[in-house]
C-alpha cells in the first residue's frame, strides 16, 4: 500500500526516519539498572549517614531529570547550531577547567578540585569538557578532511588541544578522565582518518610524560599496579580492588540476590559511586554483570550503525566519538572493578550515582539518538 | 541548481568518499575491538565470579563475619510460694564506631551530662578503640531514651536480651538474696552462692556483620554452641512470713532504739529456712549505694554470744548423759562462786533465793545462771563440750549461703576453770543465730539435728524441676524422750517463766527461751550493750515453726522477754495463720492481766556476767 500511495504522489520530502528505539531502550535499563543498584548499594550508607535509605536514590532522580530536560535540548539541537557551539564550547570548558583549579572557586572533595558550584548545584567541569572535545574533534576533524592525514596542520593541533585539556583535568587531579579524554580522542582522530604512523607516534609521545606522573610518587606508583597483584598489599594500596574481588566472587553466577550485598555494608569504598559494579555482580552475579557488558555492546553496536548510515563525516564523527565517550568509560569501570585496568575513579555511565556523569552521558546518547534521525540530503 | 552543485563539487565529493569509506572501515574496526575488548571482560568476569568465586566468597565470608558472645538469660529466684524475688531484663548499652563520629568533642561534649561523665572521659573512651566499642555499660532507661533522642551519628544504643537484674520486691530477703554486679557476676547471698545455676552458659555464634562489626538487617546467626538459660531457683522463702519477720523485727528494732537485728522462720521437720530477715537491710536495685554493712547478712554472718537461751544445750548435755533427770534437785542460789568469778542471778523477778533447791525444769523456765552452772559443774566439762559439738557449734551448718561463720568454740585443752560455769549459761562461745534456731529445731523435731537449707528446688528455664532439696540429717542429737521433756521446759518458760506472758499466744500454744546477753567485743563486755533474744516453738507440741528473734544493743529495753518475745508472739501467730491453723477457742492464760513488764525493765545486772 505505501508503496503503490508513493508511486502515485511523491511526497516532497522522506520522513525523517523513526529514533533507533534498540538504542532508545538500551539506555533506559541501563539508567534503570542504575537506579535500582544505587538504592540497594547507597542504601546502608544513606541510613548511617542521612536516616534515609533512599537519600542518594533520590538526588540520583533529581539528577535524572536535569539530563533528561539536557538530552532533550541536545536531540532537538540542529546540526548547523552544534558545529558552530563546537569551539565556544570547547573554549568555556577550558576557561571552567582553569577556573576549576583556582583556591576558593573549586571544590575540594575527597583530596580533589574538581567541581564547580552554584548553589546547592555542583559539577564537573571535566565531564562537559570531554563532550565539548569530542563536538570540537568532530567539527575540526570534518573542516580539516584530508588534511587530518597531515602532522603538522591534522594530528598535531588536535593533538595539542586534547592535551591541554587532558593536563588541566590532570592537574585537578583526576587521572581517571583525563586518560578518557585521552582515549576518546584517539578513537575519533583514528576513525576521523589520521595516519596509523601518526597515532602510534603520539602513543609514543605520551608515554615519557605518562611514566613521569605515575613513577613520580612511590605511593601512586603502587596504587597505579596493585591491580596486577591487589593481594600483595590487601589492606592499602590493593584494597578497593581486593573489596570488589570479594563483592564479585561472592556473588558467584546467579548473584546473592538483590538487595543482600554484604559488601555494600561499608566493606567496599565508594560502593555506589565508582565500584556499584562490583555490587551488581555480587548481588545479580555474573548474569547480572554480563547482561550489563551486553547492554554496553548493544549500545556500541547501535551508536556504529547510526555512524554508518550518518549522511555525512560530522555524523559519523560525532556519533563515534559520543558512543566512545560511553563505552570507553564503561569498559575502564569495569576494567578496574575487575581489577584488569589501574584504579582510575570514573563513575560506570549511567548506572553509578552523581549528577555530572548521568547528564553527560544522557547528552551523549541523544546525541546519538539525533544523529540517527536524519537523512542524507535532507540538510546540507 | 541541485544537480550543478553536485558537479561543481565532484573533485572534492570523491575525496570526501574516499574519506567517508575509511571513516566506516575504521568505525566498523572500532566495533570489533568493543566486542573484543567486552569478551575480554566476560572472560575476567567468568573467572573472578566462578572460577574463583567460591575461593573468594569463603575470604569475603571470613571478613564479614564476626564471632559474637551471646549471654545467657540469668535465672530467676521465686519464693517457695511463687512470688518472683529476682530478675533479669533486657539492658541498654551505649556503643560507639569512632570512624562514624563527625565530631568527638562535640559527641563527647553532648552525651557527657547524660552518663554523668564529664565530656574528656567520654572522648576518651569513644576514643578507646577504633573499631565498635561499648562506651558505658547496662545505663538506666531515661538515659538511653535520652541518648536514642540525641541521634547521634557513631553512637548507638544496643539492647541485650539479658543483663540488668531486676528485684520487684526491692527488701524483702534481701540480705539473703545479694546481688549481681554490672557482669552478671551473683556477688552476694543466693545470686553468689547459686551464681554456677543461675548463669547459665554463654553461647557462641557467627554473624555477618558491617565492617564495624553491627548486625547486618538480614544477617541469620550461625550457632557454634548456643547459649544456655540460667536455672530458676525457689527458696523455701515464704513471701508472706519473710515480709511479716522483716515487718515485725524492723519495728522491734526501731522501737528499742537497737542497732540492729535478725529474725530467723526455720521449719523444723524438714530444714527449711521459711524467712530469713536482717536489719538493717537494704533494696538490693540500688546496692551500690549502700554500705557493706547494711548488705550482711547477720542471721548467718554474725557469730555473738548467745546467752541464757543457750541453757538448753546444758540441759540436753544433762539429761542425756543420764546423771540428771527431770527430778533431779540443785541448791537454788542467786551467787556462786567460781574459779575467782562470781556467778550471779539477773534481778528480774525471778530470783532463786537462797536455802531451797530447784529441778532443771525450774532453771530453765527462770533463767536461773547460777542454776546452769552448777547443772554444768555436776555433768562435767567433757559432756557438755561433746553435746556442744553434737550440736554443731564451732562448725559451719553448711546451710546453702555464703560467708557463714562457723562460731568459736574453744577447744577443752583451751578452757579455763570458768569456762565450764559460763559457758553453761551460754558466755565464752560464740555462734550463729542460725547455728542456735538449728539446735531448738532438732529439740522441736525430737532430736535430729538437720542441715538448714534456704533452696528448695532448681528449675530448668522451662519450668521443669532439675533438682528438689529434701531433708538432710545430718545426726541424731539427743532422744525422742530428752526432746519431748525440753520441749515441756521451753513451754514451762511461756506458762510461768520469764516467757510468760509476753511469749503467748492468744489460741495457740507456745514455748521457747529467752535471752539477754552482753555484747562480747576484744576479750571483754561492752558495759550497757545487750542482745536480746528469743527462740521458741509453735505449737509447743510437734511444733510447726521455730522462731528465733535476736534485737542488738536495744537501748528501752534490754530483756530478750520485753524486747524479742512480742516480736516472736506476732511472727509466731502469722506464721500459724498463714500454715491454714485457726487459733482454738480455750481460753488462754494470757487473758491474765500482765504484770511482769513493770519491775522486769529498766533493770540493769550488777556484774559482768549477767544472763536472764
Amino acid at each position: 500500500m505505501a508503496v503503490a500511495a508513493r508511486r502515485i504522489v511523491p511526497l516532497p520530502e522522506e520522513p525523517r526516519p523513526a529514533p533507533d528505539a534498540v538504542l532508545a531502550g538500551t539506555v533506559a535499563l541501563l539508567v534503570a539498572v542504575g537506579l535500582i543498584m544505587i538504592f540497594s548499594a547507597s542504601s546502608a550508607t544513606a541510613y548511617a549517614l542521612h536516616h534515609d535509605a533512599t537519600y542518594f536514590l533520590k538526588r540520583q532522580f533529581v539528577w535524572l531529570a536535569v539530563a533528561i530536560v539536557a538530552a532533550l535540548f541536545a536531540y532537538r539541537a540542529d546540526e548547523r547550531m552544534l558545529r558552530r557551539c563546537a569551539t565556544p564550547a570547547l573554549a568555556l570548558s577550558v576557561l571552567a577547567l582553569v577556573l576549576v583549579l583556582v583556591p576558593h572557586i573549586g571544590i575540594v572533595s575527597g583530596g580533589a578540585r574538581r567541581w564547580l558550584g552554584f548553589g546547592p548545584v555542583s559539577f564537573e567541569p571535566s565531564e562537559f569538557a570531554k563532550l565539548a572535545l569530542v563536538l570540537y574533534l568532530a567539527n575540526a576533524l570534518t573542516q580539516k578532511g584530508e588534511r587530518v592525514r597531515s602532522l603538522a596542520s591534522g594530528i598535531f593541533p588536535l593533538g595539542a588541544i586534547t592535551a591541554l585539556i587532558a593536563l588541566l583535568v590532570l592537574k585537578e587531579p583526576d587521572l581517571g578522565t583525563a586518560s578518557l579524554i585521552i582515549f576518546t580522542a584517539a578513537t575519533m582522530l583514528f576513525v576521523g582518518g589520521a595516519r596509523l604512523a601518526h597515532l602510534g607516534l603520539v602513543a609514543l609521545a605520551t608515554i615519557p610524560p605518562a611514566a613521569l606522573i605515575v613513577l613520580s610518587s612511590a605511593y601512586r606508583r603502587a596504587r597505579i599496579f596493585a591491580f596486577i597483584d591487589p593481594w600483595k598489599d590487601p589492606m592499602n594500596t590493593g584494597f578497593h580492588i581486593v573489596q570488589s574481588l570479594y563483592a564479585l566472587g561472592s556473588g558467584g553466577i546467579a548473584g546473592v540476590g538483590l538487595g543482600f550485598s554484604r559488601q555494600k555494608f561499608f566493606y567496599l569504598p565508594e560502593q555506589y559511586t565508582d565500584f556499584i559494579f562490583a555490587i551488581i555482580g555480587e548481588e545479580l552475579g555474573l548474569l547480572g554483570t554480563l547482561v550489563v557488558v551486553g547492554l554496553f555492546v548493544l549500545l556500541a553496536y547501535r551508536a556504529v550503525r547510526i555512524a554508518l548510515r550518518a549522511p555525512d563525516r560530522f555524523g559519523l564523527l560525532l556519533a563515534v566519538g559520543c558512543a566512545s565517550t560511553i563505552v570507553v568509560q564503561a569498559f575502564v569501570n569495569i576494567g578496574v572493578v575487575t581489577s584488569s585496568w589501574p584504579v582510575t575513579g570514573v563513575p560506570l555511565p549511567f548506572i553509578s550515582f552523581g549528577g555530572s556523569s548521568l547528564v553527560v552521558s544522557m547528552v551523549a546518547a541523544a546525541l546519538l539518538l539525533a544523529i540517527g534521525r536524519r537523512r542524507s540530503g535532507a540538510s546540507s | 541548481m541541485k544537480r550543478g552543485r553536485r558537479q561543481r563539487i565532484s573533485g572534492d565529493g570523491r575525496i570526501e568518499m574516499l574519506l567517508a569509506r575509511r571513516s566506516q572501515r575504521r568505525a566498523k574496526l572500532l566495533f570489533w575491538v568493543t566486542v573484543a575488548l567486552a569478551s575480554f571482560l566476560g572472560w575476567r568476569l567468568y573467572w573472578i565470579q566462578v572460577h574463583d568465586g567460591p575461593a573468594l566468597a569463603a575470604k569475603a565470608l571470613r571478613q564479614q563475619s564476626a564471632v559474637i558472645r551471646v549471654s545467657a538469660e540469668r535465672g530467676a529466684i521465686y519464693t517457695s510460694d511463687g512470688v518472683l524475688l529476682a530478675h533479669s531484663l533486657p539492658s541498654r548499652s551505649v556503643y560507639a564506631s569512632p570512624r562514624a563520629v563527625v565530631d568527638i568533642e562535640a559527641t563527647a561534649k553532648a552525651i557527657a551530662p547524660i552518663l554523668h561523665q564529664t565530656p574528656v572521659a567520654v572522648a576518651a573512651r569513644i576514643r578507646a578503640m577504633p573499631t565498635y566499642h561499648v562506651i558505658a555499660w547496662k545505663i538506666p532507661d531515661e538515659e538511653s531514651s535520652a541518648l536514642l533522642r540525641l541521634d547521634l551519628p557513631g553512637i548507638t544504643v544496643d539492647e541485650e536480651t539479658s543483663g540488668k537484674r531486676f528485684i520487684p520486691s526491692g527488701r524483702l530477703a534481701s540480705t539473703v538474696l545479694g546481688f549481681v554486679g554490672r557482669d552478671d557476676d551473683g556477688l552476694d547471698g543466693v545470686e553468689y552462692e547459686f551464681d554456677h545455676i543461675l548463669r547459665g552458659t554463654e553461647g557462641l555464634m557467627t554473624l555477618e556483620t558491617d565492617e564495624f562489626a553491627r548486625a547486618l538487617p538480614f544477617a541469620k546467626p550461625h550457632w557454634i554452641t548456643k547459649p544456655k538459660n540460667g536455672d530458676t531457683i525457689v527458696l523455701t522463702l515464704d513471701s508472706y512470713l519473710q515480709y511479716t519477720a522483716q515487718h515485725v523485727l524492723e519495728e522491734t528494732v526501731h522501737s528499742f532504739g537497737a542497732m540492729s537485728g535478725s529474725a530467723i522462720v526455720m521449719d523444723p521437720n524438714n530444714g527449711a529456712l521459711v524467712a530469713v530477715a536482717n536489719v538493717p537491710n537494704y533494696d538490693v536495685n540500688a546496692y551500690d549505694a549502700v554500705a557493706a554493712d547494711a548488705r550482711r547478712d547477720r542471721a548467718v554472718a554474725d557469730a555473738y554470744e548467745p546467752g541464757s537461751t543457750f541453757k538448753l544445750i546444758t540441759a540436753t548435755a544433762a539429761l542425756e548423759s543420764g546423771k540428771v533427770t527431770t527430778e533431779s534437785r540443785f541448791p537454788a542460789r542467786d551467787r556462786l562462786e567460781v574459779g575467782g568469778s562470781v556467778i550471779h542471778n539477773a534481778e528480774d523477778g525471778f530470783m532463786a533465793g537462797t536455802g531451797g533447791s530447784e529441778r532443771l525444769e525450774d532453771i530453765i523456765a527462770y533463767s536461773h545462771n547460777v542454776g546452769a552452772a552448777e547443772v554444768g559443774l555436776f555433768i562435767g566439762r567433757t559432756r557438755l563440750y561433746r553435746m556442744m559439738r553434737a550440736f554443731g557449734f564451732g562448725d559451719p551448718t553448711e546451710v546453702d549461703l555464703p560467708g557463714e561463720n562457723p562460731g568459736l568454740l574453744p577447744e577443752l585443752r583451751d578452757w579455763s576453770a570458768t569456762s565450764l560455769p559460763t559457758m553453761s549459761f551460754g558466755h565464752g562461745v560464740a555462734i550463729t543465730p542460725l547455728a542456735l534456731i538449728r539446735a531448738y529445731c532438732a529439740i522441736a523435731n525430737g532430736g535430729l539435728l538437720l542441715r538448714p537449707h534456704i533452696v528448695s528446688a532448681i528449675l530448668d528455664p522451662q519450668g521443669h524441676l532439675v533438682y528438689r532439696y529434701g531433708r538432710e540429717v545430718e545426726r541424731r542429737v539427743m532422744s525422742q524422750r530428752t526432746a519431748a521433756i525440753l520441749r515441756g521446759f521451753l513451754r514451762q518458760v511461756v506458762l510461768r517463766g520469764t516467757g510468760h506472758p509476753t511469749a503467748e499466744i492468744p489460741g495457740y500454744t507456745t514455748a521457747g527461751k529467752t535471752g539477754t546477753a552482753q555484747v562480747a567485743e576484744g576479750g571483754g563486755y561492752l558495759p550497757g550493750a545487750y542482745i536480746a533474744s528469743f527462740v521458741g516453738l509453735v505449737p509447743a507440741q510437734a511444733p510447726r515453726f521455730v522462731i528465733l528473734v535476736k534485737v542488738e544493743r536495744p537501748r528501752t529495753a534490754i530483756y530478750g522477754s520485753v524486747v524479742a518475745a512480742p516480736a516472736f508472739a506476732k511472727i509466731a501467730r502469722a506464721a500459724m495463720l498463714q500454715a491454714g491453723v485457726m487459733p482454738s477457742p480455750s481460753p488462754s492464760p494470757s487473758a491474765l492481766p500482765a504484770l511482769e513488764n513493770t519491775h522486769r525493765s529498766g533493770h540493769r545486772p550488777t556484774l559482768s556476767k549477767q544472763s536472764a
